[in-house]
């Protein structure tokens, strides 16, 4: 093989180059600081709940848009009226250790796992109720806890639950402004005047490459274990969505080295830990997870990456959909 | 693969001034276009080539005309293979002979749920069934305006008077140092049509025009201001909002909507409540007795829309025989244009009955001799028009068998939908075919039928004198309206449009 002498000097030049990269890189990684979490970025922590725009009032310009399938969204089913679940007041009155109870459960709470009852009780308040249900696969009760000596608990679900499942507590009272997740939850407290500048809302189109951003407000309720430094209860306190959730939201990122820990919550630990600790923004939860869509689990993926991440579900080698099994538990949430 | 809307009209030579196939914003997969959607499309196509080469226009152009319009009611006619719209083919090749058999005169037209926003660009104009309607529909905040309002809903249509009707939302009454707020502080955020704004748009209007050309309707609900100590309505702060709208805005209804939640109590309401019967009561000593309720598409709200059911019509109707309650969209529950229609159910074409639009008629065969409920027909009879006129025949058919044709009012849901004409058309070439009064016991609609409905039974509930000269808008109402808008900051936006499957 014959190089000319500008080939040579080409190729020499690449090799420099590629050496001053690879070094420039490795050195990089070595020398790469974990970033300060809390150091971006403000809170609203103990602070008031703002008059923010009800989800209502969102959908009236969003129905044809969001409404089809917003009501079928888990995370505004995170809290249900009894009353519109098929099947669910056959199966409470076929359980005869419910028998006085049972009228008085107007609420469920949970969707895939466990189903937990609730009764109003004041405003922004529920009492929930010590029993609950266990669910199979297929969406069946399997089995029940707790009934053997059912009661209702009184503040229970304003020091465990509420945070996740209802929207805007107000860290005085710990009473919730809307049960189930408002719009504000995820959207934070919206400027009307996003109809003339969609960049004024947070995860519009406009609004996706902030991962900081993103990753807090998922994290605010997906990101199992933490707790607020605060209160002291296992959500934060007065989040508002574009706030820093780590300068009050206390979390133990080793859990994502944790291979005792289920895939799945682990690899919401690592995401989150490659965001605002080892600050690769690279990937956050909307480039995967696409929350505005159907129910149906094969859409939830807005597509598959391959990124190593994804490789805690899904499989390595061979099928990318094939998705390991595993059991998720929660102290919080008692399963 | 998913194409835009407009891209693929294009690439089709597609100019329809009818609905051909329904378009996606994104968040569902787009649905194929119907065969039938298809011939009426290539039928709209041929036609009015056909026409306007004939008469030597440019095919855009002739579109825009009443020759255009009749041209898609015959090719609607021919793909259905009914004649579902009175249309003579003459009227394709003449505007004299639409203007001859439809006199612009002919009817007094009152529309009861008309919108504008107060700077808001809504996302309405971008479904496919009202896109093209024979006009030029911008989706940009400028085109829900208030100028916009008054060029489509009075240039552009024959309605001869308006009620400005009223969206989710409430009023701020006080500041943090307790000061009485006033006009635009008392919604901070804007709010897309407050009771404050409609009272005053409704005065430019009548002031402009010299006489009652409009009415405006109150957002006040029982659930707007709560006392969250008690958990109960807050009736200090409710009378005081009361007295305001009444007195002070001189509202001619309420709009309520039973499915929100704007005063964040927690909840939503009933007709049939107690807070309601409250507010009934408090609302009979101030003189005000007309009720009109958003019932029906209800997945407006997130976790409240069963409340958009009609079944508390009934109760509160019978209890309070001196109010008048107007059901808006005659309580149908889900659009046909919309996704999962045909998959939930929502439609029975064995007996022409509607989600929850039949618990509306139920509650009248149940109760014949109530008179006090109207079903109103904004987004009810142009939505099923344009779908299909068969379940139009069922919806008005069975609007005027059970509650009759003085107790069926006119309403377009316009701005939303572009200016109302399109619909006052439809309607007014609209009638139940012989095979379907035979079937199914509905009555032909006769011009009786009509007249009550575009605009005598409204006037009726509002008061209006049918009779009285109502003056034109005079010419430079427009300009003086487009200095008022521009002083509230109007500016302009661009058009956004669909997705279609690029195969289609």
């Amino acid at each position: 093989m014959v190089f000319s002498k500008v080939s040579m000097i080409k190729l020499a030049a690449l090799i420099v180059t590629g050496a001053f990269l690879f070094n420039t890189v490795t050195s990089g990684q070595e020398t790469k600081k974990a970033l300060d979490p809390k150091a971006w970025g403000g809170n609203h922590v103990g602070g008031q709940i703002p008059q923010y725009v009800q989800g209502d009032e969102c959908l009236f310009c969003h129905r044809s848009d969001i409404g089809p399938t917003w009501q079928d969204n888990a995370h505004t089913r995170t809290i249900r009226d009894r009353k519109l679940q098929a099947g669910w007041d056959d199966i409470l009155k076929t359980q005869q250790s419910l028998a006085s109870l049972e009228p008085e459960i107007e609420f469920l709470i949970g969707i895939r796992k466990h189903i937990g009852f609730l009764k109003k009780s004041g405003y922004g308040k529920f009492d929930i109720l010590n029993a609950h249900a266990v669910m199979n696969r297929e969406g069946r009760v399997e089995s029940w806890q707790g009934n053997e000596k059912p009661q209702w608990e009184k503040g229970k679900f304003d020091k465990r639950c509420a945070g996740c499942h209802a929207t805007a507590v107000d860290q005085a009272s710990l009473a919730f402004n809307a049960y189930a997740l408002d719009c504000y939850s995820c959207h934070g407290d919206v400027d009307l005047g996003h109809t003339k500048d969609t960049t004024l809302v947070l995860l519009s189109k406009k609004r996706r490459k902030e991962a900081q951003v993103i990753t807090s407000l998922c994290a605010q309720c997906h990101l199992r274990g933490g707790k607020s430094r605060s209160t002291g209860l296992p959500y934060p306190n007065t989040f508002i969505s574009g706030d820093n959730l780590f300068q009050d939201f206390e979390v133990d990122f080793s859990k994502a080295d944790d291979q005792n820990l289920n895939p799945g919550d682990r690899h919401i630990y690592r995401n989150v830990r490659d965001v605002v600790i080892n600050g690769d923004e690279s990937i956050t939860c909307i480039n995967c997870h696409q929350v505005h869509t159907a129910t149906n689990a094969s859409l939830r993926h807005r597509r598959i990456l391959r990124a190593p991440i994804c490789t805690e579900c899904h499989n390595p080698e061979g099928s990318f959909k094939f998705v390991k099994p595993y059991t998720v538990h929660s102290e919080t949430c008692e399963y | 693969m998913w194409i835009r809307k407009a891209l693929r009209d294009m690439k089709k030579g597609v100019d329809s001034p009818m609905p051909t196939q329904v378009v996606s914003n994104e968040e569902f997969t787009p649905r194929p276009q119907t065969k039938t959607q298809k011939k009426i499309e290539r039928l709209i196509t041929e036609m009015s080539e056909a026409r306007a080469k004939k008469l030597g226009m440019e095919r855009r152009d002739f579109m825009r005309t009443s020759m255009g319009m009749a041209t898609c009611f015959l090719a609607s006619n021919i793909a259905f293979g009914k004649n579902n719209w009175e249309v003579d083919e003459i009227e394709t090749w003449e505007e004299a002979a639409t203007q001859e058999k439809w006199p612009k005169s002919e009817y007094f037209i009152i529309d009861v749920q008309a919108h504008f926003t107060n700077g808001f660009a809504l996302n309405f104009r971008n479904m496919e069934f009202v896109k093209n309607m024979g006009f030029n529909l911008n989706n940009d905040k400028d085109s829900y305006g208030f100028k916009n309002f008054v060029k489509e809903m009075y240039f552009d249509s024959e309605t001869s008077m308006v009620v400005i009707s009223g969206v989710p939302g409430r009023e701020l009454q006080r500041d943090a140092q307790g000061n009485v707020l006033e006009g635009a502080a008392r919604t901070p955020r804007g709010g897309v049509l407050p009771s404050w704004l409609m009272s005053k748009a409704k005065n430019e209007i009548n002031t402009i025009a010299g006489s009652q050309r409009a009415l405006s309707q109150g957002n006040l609900a029982p659930n707007h201001y709560w006392n969250k100590a008690t958990n109960s309505i807050d009736k200090a702060a409710t009378i005081e909002q009361m007295e305001r709208e009444i007195k002070m805005y001189g509202i001619n209804s309420w709009k309520w909507y039973c499915h929100t939640d704007p005063g964040q109590s927690g909840n939503g309401f009933q007709l049939d409540d107690d807070n309601a019967a409250w507010f009934m009561e408090e609302s009979r000593k101030r003189g005000m007795k007309v009720i009109s309720v958003h019932k029906g598409f209800s997945y407006q709200s997130r976790t409240l829309g069963h409340l958009a059911n009609p079944k508390d019509v009934e109760k509160a109707a019978l209890n309070n025989p001196d109010f008048t309650f107007v059901v808006y969209h005659s309580a149908l529950k889900h659009g046909p244009n919309e996704p999962e229609w045909v998959k939930a159910n929502e439609y029975d074409p064995t007996t022409g009955d509607f989600a929850w639009h039949k618990i509306l008629m139920d509650i009248k065969k149940r109760n014949p001799k109530m008179k006090n409920v109207y079903c109103e027909v904004g987004s009810f009879f142009n939505v099923l028009a344009v779908a299909n006129p068969e379940m139009a025949m069922h919806g008005i058919g069975k609007n005027i068998k059970y509650y009759g044709s003085d107790h069926v009012v006119w309403g377009t849901d316009c701005l939303w939908w572009g200016s109302p004409q399109w619909a006052i058309d439809a309607f007014k070439r609209f009638q139940i075919s012989d095979e379907m009064c035979e079937k199914f016991g509905y009555k032909k609609i006769t011009k009786q039928d009509k007249a009550n409905i575009l605009g005598l039974n409204a006037a009726r509930i509002y008061g209006v004198d049918a009779k009285a000269k109502r003056k034109a808008l005079p010419a430079d109402a427009l300009d003086r309206l487009k200095t008022a808008y521009l002083e509230r900051g109007g500016q302009r936006a661009n058009s956004a449009y669909g997705w279609v499957r690029a195969d289609d």
